[in-house]
């Protein structure tokens, strides 16, 4: 199992064992630790990794919280709509890797509220839009450090991921940029 | 022993054949030590050693997926006895 994901994928599950042991002593502190190991992979994969792989990671954390945290309807509706709107920018990576398809898909956005700098907001789009938002929104919660270290650091990916795809929407549609 | 030393006995790392909990909770402490040390070969044989029950195995499947689950050799007897063979690919 080689690959950044395969790792993340890991420290994810070592969370989840530490969750679950949380009342043993010294486990809070290994959880600290899995964090700041999550934070460092999540760096990783913004520095080296594809759109697939940061959109992997939303995926693994939201299914992660929907497990672990979601304790009222409010938040598993939250986290059932993220990972639905995962599954519609996943979607629109496979369309835009076809520049033919992807260009008759394009030429159904004509207004502008539908455009962002002259390319479609697709669903891509808006989920990295929505995303953003919301990590936004948790970055002014009370939380401890690790867990704002993976805020942010994902915040960071998503942005990444934002531009990077809308480099390729530009690529794609025969942009000059 | 005095009550200081008790506590801190009762604290340590029990390496208990009926306590899956803290023999999880060294094996999470040997995989993250595998990881910072670059091993992550061992760092898998960590994961994957780790006690699982049926229930367990279901929030694996959810989080991760089943095809985590196949890719890293989990144990799935303990899923494959409550629920069935099968249970990986089915909705429960």
């Amino acid at each position: 199992m080689a690959g950044l994901i395969g790792i993340f994928d890991q420290l994810v599950e070592y969370e989840r064992g530490l969750l679950q042991n949380i009342h043993r002593a010294g486990a809070t502190r290994d959880l600290e630790t899995a964090r700041f190991r999550m934070v460092k992979m999540l760096n990783g994969i913004g520095a080296e990794g594809s759109i697939a792989d940061i959109l992997q990671t939303e995926k693994i954390i939201a299914q992660s919280d929907l497990e672990h945290f979601a304790n009222s309807k409010p938040m598993r509706t939250s986290l059932t709509g993220t990972l639905r709107q995962i599954a519609g920018a996943v979607n629109m990576l496979e369309m835009i890797a076809d520049a033919d398809r992807y260009g008759i898909f394009a030429a159904g956005f004509t207004q502008p509220r539908n455009l962002k700098r002259g390319v479609p907001c697709d669903e891509a789009r808006q989920f990295f839009a929505s995303q953003t938002t919301r990590l936004t929104t948790m970055d002014k919660m009370r939380m401890d450090d690790a867990s704002r270290a993976i805020v942010k650091a994902r915040k960071a990916n998503v942005i990444r991921a934002d531009e990077a795809y809308a480099e390729r929407q530009y690529a794609v549609l025969g942009f000059g940029q | 022993m005095t009550a200081m030393t008790q506590a801190t006995a009762r604290t340590q790392e029990v390496h208990d054949e009926d306590d899956p909990g803290a023999r999880n909770l060294e094996l999470i402490r040997k995989g993250l030590a595998a990881f910072d040390a670059g091993d992550y070969a061992e760092m898998e044989n960590c994961t994957r050693q780790m006690y699982r029950d049926a229930e367990d195995l279901l929030s694996v499947k959810r989080i991760l997926g089943a095809d985590w689950i196949r890719r890293m050799g989990l144990d799935t007897r303990p899923a494959d006895e409550k629920y069935g063979h099968g249970w990986l690919d089915r909705d429960i």
